[in-house]
């Protein structure tokens, strides 16, 4: 339908409009940077997402509180140890465990700050396998530790959290208690996660003499049958708690059921900020119908000489639509390009303040489909003005001054 | 001079279609731009309306820890109804009443719901009500000795807002964490989430459930007078580190001004719509560059009328004010139509929001606002014209006229 | 206007005037060595075949353009070494232009393109518009000023032309080829119209290759490879 010289033409045409190509081309590259640029850290945020739930968190199930209180942290929810252990008879339950979290006032030389102290029984280190977390230096904690911290990653880097950088075996004071450091967690990404501190469970018992209970609890459960088994924990812990069906003051739920919760959350910020990128996509769109119209009222009077030579409209209709899908595709590739660019600065820059877990990602289909995208709007912002050029009517156009 | 607006206005009109196109640009732009901003500044007065805030003569104290659930749910050391007494002993102080703050469980029609109850000291009961602006809608309010008894928000009453599927008046039995309550009365709204969800009830019973002692959540105090109010805060700091022996600097409780409490939620607030509306301008910029376009294409356009005008005695100046003024008057027009739709999709947003937040927020025409787009969508459009103006006030006469 | 001297008689005098172009190592020399003195009061045409330089002279006499050699004077100012701003304005001032294809401006009604020149010198918008309509009325078109240019025929835009260029009451009217675009009846209306103006006192330079309307002025220079080939004068 197009042939070579048609091409040639084309793109002889937009070069020579240097100037006027060039600024329908910035309007629509702009819009395609910004959709890239969000896009690409959105897929990284749900990586990041998917990372978590791998498989070593599949077999997972958590029963938090379902007060107001941040999930978790509610201190009118808590299991006993009677509980968990009803928990663990559950056929299909092979494991379960529970952690406290209180709030700390952490010391170190005479500086302080407030973060999160929780605990675990090293024993059935459940908590830690969830998340895959490892030591990044020292070690983690072992049973019969008392006295013993583990930090998290932040601390062993000067002027992250103290002043001072923290090392094995440098001494703390929590809650008015000191403690020695035994290891360093691996980075986790964001700040408050990297500046929490970990105690064994029975530490945590002596620390406060008030009868604790534990805040969350994870289980370790059949995988194949984790649906049957969550629901047999349900109403276990009803029965131990005396409660009617309905009136749960928990919820169970296997991890990556928490973690679609996320997943969704994401989606609403993502598409929204994507939708306020797509209108500068759509004014980019009425630039470049403006620019294809201009271009093809210049060039009446060489359209009605085109086609006095034989060119049908339908050829018409083609040059003027490849040359606005041609711009749509320059565009695009310049955008991409460019948001490429940005997205990995961006997150590099991310990572040096503290969030690294916000980095962007990029798959070959983001690519294909920012191009793609750019190029559909230009060729649709090209349909109107292309329709009219093919119906001029070569005796008018020829006369045309 | 009047002579270049309404040339360059009937040169926009003869246009047609393109100019149209062109505007359409800035406009769409502009419309996001401001609906943006007016529904950031809607979400940021419903979500500070939210913490009901009143009262400018309260200060509140909160114990130091992490800011998760309820104010003094999740300390280290908490304060205690000892401290608000001492406090109460200030000079600057008029009252100081300690509230607790706790979330349970709430029971009607065999439905569950989880929230917050909070506490009133008996015999402080008018201090508080006048302090916190408390009236009931329906019923009476709590006295001492109501023991067994509750008050409700606003939002739980109403079978549309409370989630038990049935309507909550004053007589009617309720559960909270399992003990039967009698509610007495039904708040007045307060058009804040929170607060129109909260049960109200006597210390004693709300202490009889949770078990906190003499552990309090925070302390909710009355400045003598408004300009007192910096030295009470720091006559309330000294005291607190003398009593709960910290060092300065290393003060273990905060004592905040009404402002000082919204400050760190309006800064996130605040962050997010800036970051919204710099999307949103890149629309604005987009825009401008089809300004630019079309300027470009109608200065070649006009090479023989520019011809002729500096043939008559146009001085450069003169050309390229004709099209600096015709673009600007392009950013103008688009900005005035932006202006207008953006405004009305801000006022949509904001409608949309109360009823959602069960808010009562009314939306503001920020005059400086419009009056700051009107003036930025003429720069915007000037500016983009600056260089296609420029080009057709060099001209050559005679080249030009050559057409 | 500050200079009294020999020039002042003279509404504008080129003084070996050349205009040349370089292309390159080529030189086109489209005006090579021209002396004209036009004096208050003159009719004069300046006729020439295509690539005399007819073109280049009109557009060297009405200061639209700058000579490469030689000075130009103009209301006895010395404009060679002028910016283009001020040309402009002093251009506006003293001479009045007729074009062969009108030039009138599209958007501006036809009183308003007769009061565009008087704006540009900063007159006042009330004695803009009395001016306008008395030179309207002039040229008989006084029932039409407020139309626009597309709704009316040659004739009567070449008319609009000639009361825009009498706008500023400038010292000189120059026309190029102001019959060109007209059929014989409208061109000999407008010819006569300017013979009327150059009665009354007005100096007016016609540039034409066409014998017949060059016949009406008093002087004939007639041109041929940029320069001065004879120069005639009318015997009446």
């Amino acid at each position: 339908m197009i042939s070579t010289e048609a091409v040639k033409y084309s793109l002889r045409n937009l070069k020579q409009r240097k100037a006027r190509s060039f600024f329908t081309l910035l309007s629509i590259f702009m819009g395609i940077t910004t959709i890239f640029i969000f896009i690409s850290f959105g897929l990284g945020l749900y990586a990041y997402i998917g990372e978590l739930s791998g498989s070593s968190s599949a077999d997972k199930v958590l029963i938090m509180s379902k007060g107001s209180g941040l999930a978790g942290l509610d201190t009118a929810f808590g299991l006993t140890k009677d509980e968990v252990k009803a928990v663990e008879n559950v056929p299909g339950v092979f494991e379960a465990t529970g952690s406290y979290f209180k709030a700390a006032e952490v010391e170190y030389r005479d500086e302080q700050i407030y973060t999160l102290i929780g605990s675990y029984d090293p024993k059935v280190p459940l908590v830690m396998e969830i998340f895959g977390i490892q030591q990044s230096e020292g070690r983690m904690l072992k049973p019969g530790d008392e006295k013993h911290i583990l930090v998290g990653y932040n601390y062993q880097v000067k002027d992250k959290i103290f002043p001072d950088a923290l090392d094995v075996n440098s001494k703390i004071n929590v809650n008015d208690v000191d403690f020695k450091v035994v290891g360093f967690l691996e980075e986790i990404g964001n700040p408050q996660d990297d500046a929490q501190v970990f105690v064994t469970n029975d530490f945590m018992e002596e620390m406060y003499d008030e009868n604790l209970s534990y805040n969350w609890v994870v289980a370790k459960v059949d995988l194949k049958n984790i649906d049957e088994v969550k629901e047999k924990i349900e109403k276990t812990l009803r029965k131990e708690r005396d409660l009617e069906e309905g009136k749960e003051d928990f919820f169970v739920q296997t991890f990556d059921e928490m973690i679609e919760g996320y997943s969704s959350a994401l989606d609403i910020v993502i598409g929204f900020v994507v939708l306020i990128a797509l209108i500068s996509v759509l004014v980019s769109a009425v630039n470049t119908a403006n620019t294809m119209i201009t271009s093809v009222i210049e060039r009446i009077k060489e359209i009605g000489v085109i086609k006095s030579i034989g060119a049908k409209n339908k050829t018409i209709l083609g040059i003027f639509l490849f040359e606005s899908s041609f711009l749509g595709f320059v565009a695009g590739v310049i955008g991409v390009l460019l948001g490429w660019g940005l997205s990995a600065l961006g997150g590099a820059i991310l990572n040096n303040v503290g969030y690294g877990f916000l980095q962007p990602s990029f798959s070959p289909w983001l690519f294909v489909g920012c191009i793609a995208f750019a190029t559909i709007t230009g060729a649709i912002s090209g349909v109107f003005p292309a329709y009219k050029a093919s119906k001029i009517n070569p005796v008018d156009a020829l006369r045309y001054e | 001079m009047v002579n270049y607006f309404l040339f360059s206005f009937k040169n926009l009109k003869k246009r047609g279609i393109r100019s149209w196109l062109t505007l359409l640009g800035i406009f769409i732009g502009i419309t996001t731009v401001i609906a943006l901003i007016t529904l950031g500044s809607g979400l940021k007065a419903a979500v500070n309306a939210q913490f009901g805030v009143s009262s400018t003569q309260v200060i509140t104290v909160q114990a130091g820890g992490l800011a998760y659930g309820a104010p003094g749910s999740v300390v280290v050391t908490p304060l205690t109804k000892q401290d608000a007494e001492a406090i109460e002993k200030l000079s600057s102080v008029n009252i100081a009443i300690p509230r607790n703050i706790e979330s349970g469980k709430l029971e009607y029609n065999d439905i569950v719901a989880f929230g917050y109850a909070v506490s009133i000291i008996e015999g402080r009961e008018k201090e508080i009500y006048k302090l916190l602006d408390v009236e009931t809608e329906k019923g009476s309010l709590l006295r001492s000795g109501d023991r067994g008894k509750v008050m409700l928000g606003y939002n739980l009453m109403k079978e549309e807002t409370n989630p038990f599927g049935k309507e909550i008046v004053p007589g009617k039995k309720v559960l909270v964490n399992e003990q039967k309550f009698e509610v007495v009365g039904i708040l007045e709204r307060q058009g804040s989430f929170i607060l129109d969800n909260v049960v109200w009830m006597l210390d004693s019973d709300l202490n009889d459930l949770f078990d906190y002692g003499d552990d309090v959540g925070l302390i909710a105090v009355e400045v003598k007078d408004k300009d007192l109010m910096d030295k009470a805060k720091e006559d309330i700091e000294k005291l607190l580190r003398k009593r709960r022996d910290v060092k300065v600097g290393e003060e273990d409780f905060e004592v905040s001004t009404p402002e000082a409490a919204l400050e760190q939620v309006n800064s996130v607030l605040n962050a997010i719509q800036i970051f919204i509306v710099i999307i949103a301008s890149i629309s604005i910029l987009v825009g401008a560059i089809g300004i630019i376009n079309t300027m470009t294409t109608s200065v070649l356009e006009r090479k023989k009328e520019i011809g002729t005008m500096k043939a008559i005695g146009a001085r450069n100046k003169h050309i390229f004010f004709f099209f600096f003024v015709e673009s600007g008057l392009m950013g103008l027009v688009g900005g005035m139509i932006g202006i207008i739709i953006g405004t009305a999709m801000g006022f949509a947003g904001i409608s949309a929001l109360n009823s959602f937040l069960g808010s009562t927020t009314t939306p503001d025409i920020d005059v400086v606002l419009i009056f700051f787009a009107l003036l930025g969508s003429f720069i915007v459009g000037a500016a983009a014209g600056i260089i296609p103006a420029m080009r057709a006030a060099k001209q050559n006469p005679v080249e030009a006229l050559r057409g | 206007m500050k200079k009294e001297d020999k020039h002042k008689s003279e509404v504008i005098n080129l003084n070996a005037v050349k205009k040349y172009y370089y292309m390159g190592d080529n030189v086109v020399k489209a005006v090579d060595g021209i002396n004209l003195r036009v004096k208050k009061g003159d009719f004069i045409a300046v006729m020439g075949p295509s690539g005399s330089g007819k073109s280049t002279v009109m557009n060297l006499i009405g200061n639209l353009d700058v000579p490469t050699h030689g000075d130009i004077y103009l209301g006895g100012e010395n404009t060679s070494y002028f910016s283009e701003s001020d040309l402009a304005e002093l251009r506006g001032k003293r001479v009045g232009f007729i074009f062969q294809q009108f030039n009138l401006i599209p958007n501006l009604t036809v009183k308003e393109n007769v009061m565009l020149p008087m704006d540009f010198q900063g007159v006042s918008k009330q004695e803009r518009e009395e001016i306008a309509r008395e030179l309207l009325s002039k040229v008989g078109l006084g029932d039409r000023i407020d139309f626009y240019p597309n709704q009316l025929s040659g004739g009567q835009q070449q008319r609009v032309a000639i009361a825009r260029s009498l706008a500023n009451d400038p010292d000189v009217i120059l026309a190029d080829e102001p019959t060109g675009n007209l059929d014989t009846k409208t061109g000999e209306k407008v010819i006569s119209f300017l013979k009327a103006l150059n009665k009354e006192g007005k100096t007016v330079i016609i540039v034409t290759h066409d014998l017949y309307v060059a016949k009406h002025a008093k002087v004939i220079y007639w041109l041929k490879d940029g320069k001065v080939e004879k120069k005639t004068r009318k015997r009446k």
